[in-house]
């Protein structure tokens, strides 16, 4: 009975494995993601260390500040319903039809998705900003931030939707027609309602992002249009206003929590039974369905395709005129030329030295809450994961923010350069999670008990079956957090050192000094790090697994 | 309400699911589409009804309805899984059709209880149709389909995602309930004992084309093809058998085992059928073994005689995809 003994010692070390599996992400949330949100409250509720609501009531009442939150709330609406109606009929040719070019096109709507919010900005500054090839300024309206937020959500709504829609068995929406429906009836009576955690839950993530967009209204909005994300940054770094800064993040956190608490309803009430056997869509047959799909298709490349392709081409016209690299080899020499331009060349160096760092501690803490969320008992995995996936909805200037005002206990960590990929990583940890756990989600258990059946000890059944399975959805999820990394704005523009720039703060410091060539440098290094995240798009194309793997 | 089908053709891309199919049903007649799967029998409803396009002329009760939209056809299609609306109750479900058709929501709760009376579900108009039995489901999709009381009602493998037991019931109920109402019925399915039990007349289709049609006992004695009498379960359907030129049919009834026959075969199987056995024969000069029905098992590897009475016998076309190969 020799071969009893470790099965015993197993269990007890796969209880302490399953613990430590939660309480590793845990520890982590809670110190650089709790505790600094904790102490924003606490600053922005007491004064002198007694609760008072006076900076609130201030805040409040102060018609300023009650402007940009009223601006912020309804931009972040009517973004939203843009980017929805947008999308939808654009979703409806991915989920309804194959046409040439579907795969490519598909990988190419995470574009803007993982576009860095500095370089979408510059995008849009280089088509219709003051410098702009259009001749039609739009800076400081509210269009130019509308546009900006529907290109940067679009593949959200898109991708998200599709998702959704293509499990829909075709056959209802036909069922309705032979029960005499015309095609728009069909669709409102039938697919739209089945559609409606889709899009609702998507529309919640664009709120979000748009509620809390910091770089594009930064750029774009001329500072005549600011959201709570930009005061907030204003308070704290230009008024020096901590108070008031702490405050208004208090109130975009409650904002925020309202918002993620109807995602999660509807993340939870997707309860339409989807059938798994539904056939490959196939090419539109009708006249009128191939001249929709091409139309759609050629808007979606349109949307997606032209600020990418004027940023690049503006980025070969020469400050004195005429098409060529000036721009790309003015990052060389700017610097030289004034102590006040950072290199551009060291911020490329910082920015992937960050980003190997921030994707390592994103995958680490990601996969293990992954883990922890696939092995424990459903009534804890179901609260891990609201709170692993808190992150997102928190704005990343709050992030930077919290870090500023809160780590300095117990060591005072705000002088380290390690806080930047922490903050970066804390962005990257949900979209880790997200591609990862639905393939751990996938594999079945029987595999890992067939493994210990052979003889595997738990951790070895990991890493020779389960990983081998995962490791791909792993691959997805540490290439979205080195984009993310690569772009981060927010909370970096609260902690990054002068000595330590990033390449979206050297983007940000270029387009603020007046002349052509500096902003042409900007534009060349926004196309440079379009180009490193693009590079990540690919691996996540090419090796997106067929479980999970996606947002 | 006659329907004639004349020249349809479908094609998915480069295939051509059905090719120049005319078709023509009389009116309140049952009638079968029977073939395997891939055969296009389903692309052949979808194409009645206007869900995928089609050249070629459908007429129904006189009218062309070739360039009509789906949604003002006058048919009715009942769905394979039936394809119920899964966020309306089982009265919104039966009652969509008249909806569409802008009859006042008295009227519609009305027809909707009346229907689901007929099929035998009266009281379930508030469940959702997830909470039903597959059998259930499928008698609210008939519901469903004959509410908007459609000229030609087409069922899609109606029983084919249910259990074997519950099969032989619905069928029964369907058959009778379709009678009772009087509609002109096509019935796909890729079950021979559905389409024979089901059917006035039934048509095989196989690779898109008609490749029989009759009812079920002139399909039966002269199925045409090789393809046809395999399909509707002829036992022994040979591609070659010493004594016959040509590919052959040859029914139970046409052989018997007796010590003066011309034919020796060895036994090489007994299997007990029906109360009876059947035994294979392995017989030099035939493609495959002979099934003959007899009353006592038999030790394989005997050798035995047996006579074949040729009048019986049912010469057949060859294999057309075997010889186009």
């Amino acid at each position: 009975m020799d071969s009893h003994r470790p099965l015993v010692a197993e269990t007890r070390s796969a209880r302490v494995g399953r613990v430590a599996l939660v309480a590793v992400p845990a520890l982590f949330l809670a110190y650089f993601f709790v505790y600094p949100l904790v102490s924003i409250t606490v600053r922005g509720l007491t004064v002198d260390g007694s609760i008072s609501f006076g900076v609130v009531t201030d805040v409040l009442s102060d018609p300023t500040l009650q402007g940009i939150a009223w601006f912020t709330l309804w931009q972040a609406v009517v973004s939203t319903v843009a980017t929805v109606l947008l999308g939808l009929p654009a979703a409806w040719v991915f989920a309804r039809f194959d046409f040439v070019g579907k795969r490519a096109l598909r990988a190419i709507t995470l574009v803007p998705f993982v576009l860095p919010t500095l370089v979408v900005a510059t995008a849009f500054l280089t088509l219709v900003g003051p410098r702009g090839v259009t001749g039609i300024d739009l800076t400081g309206t509210f269009w130019i931030i509308l546009i900006a937020h529907v290109f940067y959500n679009y593949a959200i709504v898109v991708r998200g939707v599709s998702a959704y829609w293509e499990r829909i068995d075709p056959a209802l929406e036909a069922a309705a027609r032979t029960l005499g429906a015309k095609p728009f009836q069909a669709f409102r009576t039938v697919t739209l309602p089945l559609l409606r955690p889709a899009i609702a839950s998507t529309s919640a993530l664009v709120f979000l992002f748009s509620f809390t967009s910091f770089g594009v209204v930064l750029l774009l909005g001329d500072l005549s249009y600011t959201t709570i994300e930009v005061e907030i940054w204003r308070q704290a770094t230009a008024f020096l206003r901590l108070d008031v800064a702490s405050t208004l993040a208090v109130i975009q956190i409650v904002g925020v929590g309202v918002v993620l608490i109807v995602y999660g309803r509807f993340q939870r009430r997707t309860t339409v039974t989807f059938r798994q056997d539904i056939a490959p869509p196939g090419r539109a047959t009708t006249k009128r369905d191939r001249t929709l799909v091409r139309l759609i298709v050629g808007s979606m490349i349109a949307i997606i395709g032209v600020p990418i392709g004027i940023l690049v081409a503006s980025s070969l016209i020469e400050p004195a005129g005429g098409f060529g690299f000036g721009n790309y080899t003015a990052l060389q020499t700017l610097h030289e030329q004034s102590a006040a331009f950072v290199d551009p060349i060291e911020a490329i160096r910082n920015s992937l030295w960050f980003a190997v760092i921030a994707c390592s501690i994103a995958v680490l803490i990601g996969v293990t809450a992954s883990a922890a969320l696939s092995y424990t008992s459903r009534r804890i995995s179901t609260s891990f994961d609201v709170f692993v996936m808190l992150p997102l909805g928190t704005s990343a200037v709050t992030i930077g923010f919290g870090f500023l005002i809160a780590l300095d206990w117990p060591f005072d960590l705000r002088a380290s350069l390690i806080l930047i990929p922490i903050a970066h990583a804390l962005v990257a940890i949900p979209f880790v999670v997200r591609t990862t756990t639905p393939a751990l989600g996938a594999i079945q258990g029987q595999l890992r008990q067939a493994a210990a059946t052979l003889g595997a000890t738990p951790w070895r059944a990991w890493w020779t079956v389960e990983f081998r399975l995962v490791r791909r959805a792993i691959l997805v999820g540490a290439a979205f957090a080195f984009a993310i990394s690569m772009g981060e704005f927010g909370a970096t523009a609260f902690i990054a050192r002068p000595s330590a720039p990033t390449i979206p703060i050297a983007i940000f410091k270029l387009l603020g000094r007046p002349g052509g060539s500096p902003f042409g440098a900007a534009v060349a290094l926004s196309v440079v790090l379009m180009m490193i995240t693009g590079a990540a798009i690919l691996v996540i194309d090419r090796v997106r697994p067929s479980q999970g793997g996606d947002l | 309400m006659s329907v004639s089908i004349a020249g349809m053709s479908v094609r998915y891309g480069d295939d051509d699911a059905l090719i120049d199919l005319s078709l023509d049903v009389v009116a309140g007649e049952r009638f079968a589409i029977m073939g395997p799967s891939g055969s296009g029998k389903s692309t052949l409803l979808r194409a009645i009804a206007g869900i995928v396009p089609s050249a070629g002329t459908i007429t129904i009760a006189g009218e062309d309805v070739s360039s009509m939209p789906t949604h003002q056809r006058p048919i009715g299609l009942m769905f394979q899984d039936f394809a119920l609306f899964p966020h309306m109750t089982v009265a919104e479900n039966v009652a969509y059709g008249l909806r569409m058709q802008g009859v006042s929501g008295s009227e519609r709760v009305d027809a909707a209880t009346g229907l689901l009376s007929l099929v035998g579900l009266a009281g379930y108009g508030q469940r959702d149709p997830s909470s039903l039995s597959g059998g259930e489901q499928q008698r609210v999709a008939l519901a469903r389909t004959l509410a908007p009381q459609p000229k030609l009602l087409m069922l899609d493998e109606p029983l084919g995602s249910l259990d074997l037991a519950l099969r032989e019931r619905l069928l029964e109920h369907t058959r009778s309930l379709v009678e009772e109402v009087g509609v002109t019925t096509l019935y796909v399915t890729h079950d021979r004992g559905e389409a024979f039990a089901f059917a006035d007349r039934l048509a095989v289709l196989i690779d898109g084309r008609v490749a029989a049609v009759g009812t079920p006992s002139d399909v039966w004695s002269g199925p045409g093809s090789v393809e046809v009498a395999r399909l509707i379960g002829h036992p022994n359907v040979m591609d070659s058998f010493p004594g016959f030129e040509g590919p052959v049919s040859i029914p139970f009834d046409a052989v018997r085992l007796e010590p003066s026959g011309d034919v020796e075969g060895t036994i090489i199987d007994s299997i007990f059928d029906d109360g009876g056995y059947i035994v294979a024969l392995a017989i030099e000069g035939a493609d495959a073994p002979l099934h003959v029905k007899v009353d006592d098992p038999k030790p394989k590897g005997n050798r035995v005689s047996i006579s074949i009475d040729e009048d019986k016998a049912i010469a057949l076309e060859g294999d057309q995809t075997a010889s186009a190969v």
